[in-house]
């Protein structure tokens, strides 16, 4: 009788099937699962894997000496890393004002004049027309009484600008409607003497003049060449409830394209370049267009050329080899588009810029699992053997799925990087490495969400949403509700929340929860279910992806509450047969390569039997 | 003024004593900010019991008591006999964030916080006499 333990060491975790093999047969089989410690391949990962080992021991209530032999897998030699590049940029000269969406304007309608503060009125010209500008010194009540009173001696106020949050309590005493626009932060920014339109909606509805080129263009008198000019702002303020434009007259707007730089992909015979501001899909087609990529490099000097550079420097110091040797074998693009704050703002206006975000990927020689296992070895006193490569042994895995079979493609998303593998009907194996995975995801989403927190765009990529709708019960995003006896934290209340599974979290954000599913799934569309695609046409011999039969995913990222759906919906278009693994029926995607490491130790078993047999 | 089926005016009331209507006031430039329609009602008789007698009836379930030094919010949403929300009555601004809050509760709007600048200016030493007889 002998105990075999097949280890995987992932980046997250580590994993244990631990086997009781009597006479060349497999008599019992049970996991065990702990974190991994330290970073992958290094000395530190031990504490885990003894933790791991003992977990599954416990099981079979042996001790951890009793082991024969432990086999750990042969780390995929890949490390991703990703970067976003904006490709264009909304500035504002000389503090002209655009669009502004506060909670609660004033009032109704558009009012045309110069902008003037309103304690300056004694003094004006009465044949003008003016939009008053409140500082906050000044009460709302003051407010109003004033502009009553300058209506009655004869003066013409079309609008106001206020700083704080008084819009309404403005509008309710005056004698006249007039659109009023609060909640302006620097006021004191706001040009003076200088044409300007306000424009407020009805509840419910969004501006109409101010957010339509030829309507900014009318109201400013603008020729053919200035209306192209103010295009931007038009674009930026689509959908606002309320919106003020002033006219200075050097001042202008932009949308200025930033030079993004070029990537070249080095293939055998000939190179390609695409240029990084023409977007994600000029990208693919080159790197696409390559089969055997030797390495992918960017201009110097700009931000793609920088983060290829580091992707290159950090798998060079982590391999301990020579920067000159490391090259990048992949490179996904995909095309965002990613809320900027304005350059020249005055109340944190934001306008949607376009982005590309790019994932590089890099080989490199057998990271050190030699030395982990000899170190390992000297520690538990037990025999350590390096068994295959990690892909080839997920579909080892992978193929104790009931209802599998060869040919059959394994899927492993991990955070860096996509890896595949692909076994034929002859068990030949192929693995594919590919640039982009959940970090990628994680990424998008935060940028497109505008959210500047990493941590809170994973917690929304991995978990589903709900809103609080009252003190006492939530609405899931599947529309479901669900009821509590105690009351929700009132600051809870109203907002968009992630349900983890240890608790809530708020999503603070005026985006509404079907916004934050969108992006949220179409970045998994983008990116992994785009790569997945991808590995599939590099796996086929044809090119032709309806050739494949079974597609399994496997590893944690494949635990994801909506991927596996996502997965077996595009692919059922194909005809595939795709779906979360189910290791040995019990374990779901998780200890495929775990797995797969016992049961190659028991197959060179076999063969070796049958070899002896043979002399 | 709107009504509804049990007749009573659809609005948010707020009861104070005498010395709290300047506080009454602010409270109501909140709501009136947020577009909601209220009535201040002064006397010395209000008590913490006619707030939430007031919030569960029918109208917009919402109403506001000032007594005694503090602001206390009472919604129907809350089925425990105590306010959502109670602060000294210090500040004016605090009370129009009061008031907010209270349209906030009618709109299903998320709630606004109090600044570090109005928590400063709060006093910490006070507590709700009355709180804990609810």
């Amino acid at each position: 009788m002998k105990y075999v333990a097949g280890v995987d060491i992932g980046n997250a975790t580590t994993e244990t099937a631990l086997g009781k093999i009597e006479n060349g047969v497999l008599t019992a089989c049970v996991s065990g699962i702990s974190g991994t410690t330290g970073i992958k391949g290094t000395k530190e990962n031990i504490q885990g894997i003894i933790h791991s080992l003992k977990d599954a021991t416990g099981k079979l209530s042996v001790e951890l000496s009793a082991l024969d032999l432990i086999r750990i897998n042969e780390a995929t030699p890949v490390i991703g890393d990703f970067a976003m590049e904006t490709i264009t940029e909304t500035i504002i000269t000389e503090s002209t004002l655009i669009g502004h969406n506060p909670d609660t304007p004033g009032g109704i309608g558009l009012g045309i004049g110069k902008t003037i503060l309103i304690t300056e009125l004694d003094h004006a010209d009465k044949t003008e027309k003016y939009i008053v500008v409140v500082p906050e010194e000044i009460d709302f009540l003051d407010a109003a009484r004033i502009i009553n009173d300058k209506w009655n001696e004869g003066y013409e106020i079309e609008g106001a600008i206020l700083k704080k949050d008084d819009g309404v309590l403005v509008s309710n005493r005056l004698n006249r409607v007039i659109p009023i626009l609060d909640e302006v932060e620097v006021i004191g920014r706001v040009p003076l003497g200088m044409l300007c339109a306000v424009e407020v909606a009805a509840p419910g509805s969004c501006i109409d003049l101010l957010s339509n080129p030829y309507g900014i263009a009318t109201v400013f008198q603008l020729n053919p060449k200035e209306t192209k000019q103010i295009v931007p702002i038009a674009k930026a303020l689509i959908g606002n409830r309320s919106a003020v434009v002033i006219k200075t007259p050097a001042g202008e707007i932009k949308e200025r394209r930033i030079p993004a730089g070029e990537i070249t992909v080095h293939g055998g015979q000939r190179s390609y370049m695409a240029s990084v501001d023409r977007g994600a899909r000029e990208i693919m087609s080159v790197v696409e267009k390559v089969n055997e990529i030797l390495d992918i490099t960017g201009t110097q000097g700009t931000n793609v050329g920088g983060m290829l550079e580091k992707v290159r420097a950090e798998m060079a110091a982590l391999t301990e080899q020579d920067y000159k040797d490391v090259f990048i074998k992949d490179l996904m693009a995909v095309d965002t588009i990613v809320p900027k704050e304005v350059q020249g703002n005055l109340a944190n206006e934001f306008a949607m810029e376009k982005a590309v975000g790019i994932a590089a990927m890099v080989k490199t020689h057998r990271l050190h699992m030699e030395r982990l296992a000899e170190a390992l070895s000297e520690e538990l006193r037990i025999p350590i053997e390096i068994g295959g490569v990690e892909g080839s042994m997920a579909v080892l895995g992978a193929l104790t799925t009931p209802g599998t079979e060869k040919p059959l493609l394994v899927l492993d998303i991990g955070a860096g990087s996509t890896d595949a593998c692909f076994i034929d009907e002859k068990g030949n194996t192929k693995p594919i490495h590919l640039a982009g995975a959940g970090n990628m995801v994680t990424m998008l989403i935060s940028a497109e969400l505008g959210l500047d927190d990493f941590k809170l765009a994973e917690d929304i990529k991995k978990y589903p949403l709900a809103r609080v709708e009252s003190l006492y019960h939530i609405r899931h995003e599947d529309g479901s509700v669900q009821f509590f006896e105690e009351p929700i934290d009132s600051k809870l209340y109203a907002r968009t929340i992630i349900v983890k599974p240890e608790g809530w979290k708020a999503v603070k954000t005026k985006k509404p929860l079907e916004k934050i599913k969108q992006v949220r799934r179409e970045a998994k569309e983008k990116v992994l279910i785009q790569n997945i695609l991808r590995a599939l046409r590099k796996v086929s011999i044809t090119g032709n992806i309806n050739e494949f039969e079974h597609v399994v995913l496997v590893g944690g990222s494949s635990l994801d509450f909506e991927l596996g759906n996502m997965v077996t919906e595009v692919l059922s278009y194909y005809g595939i047969i795709s779906g979360k693994a189910n290791v040995r029926s019990t374990e779901g995607p998780r200890n495929a390569v775990a797995t797969g490491l016992l049961l190659s130790y028991l197959r060179d078993l076999e063969e070796h039997e049958v070899r002896e047999r043979r002399i | 003024m709107m009504g509804d089926k049990s007749g009573k005016t659809l609005q948010i009331e707020i009861f104070c004593s005498p010395e709290g209507e300047a506080f009454a006031r602010a409270v109501g430039y909140g709501l009136e900010e947020e577009g909601l329609p209220y009535q201040v009602e002064t006397g010395e008789e209000y008590s913490p019991e006619t707030a939430y007698e007031s919030s569960q009836q029918g109208g917009l379930g919402v109403s506001v008591l000032i007594k005694e030094g503090w602001i206390s919010v009472y919604t129907r949403q809350l089925k425990e006999k105590r306010p959502l929300f109670y602060e000294p009555a210090a500040d004016p601004d605090i009370a129009k964030l009061l008031g907010k809050n209270a349209a906030r509760i009618v709109k299903n709007k998320p709630f606004l916080e109090i600044d570090s600048e109005m928590e400063n200016r709060k006093d910490q030493s006070l507590a709700p006499k009355w709180a804990a007889q609810l």
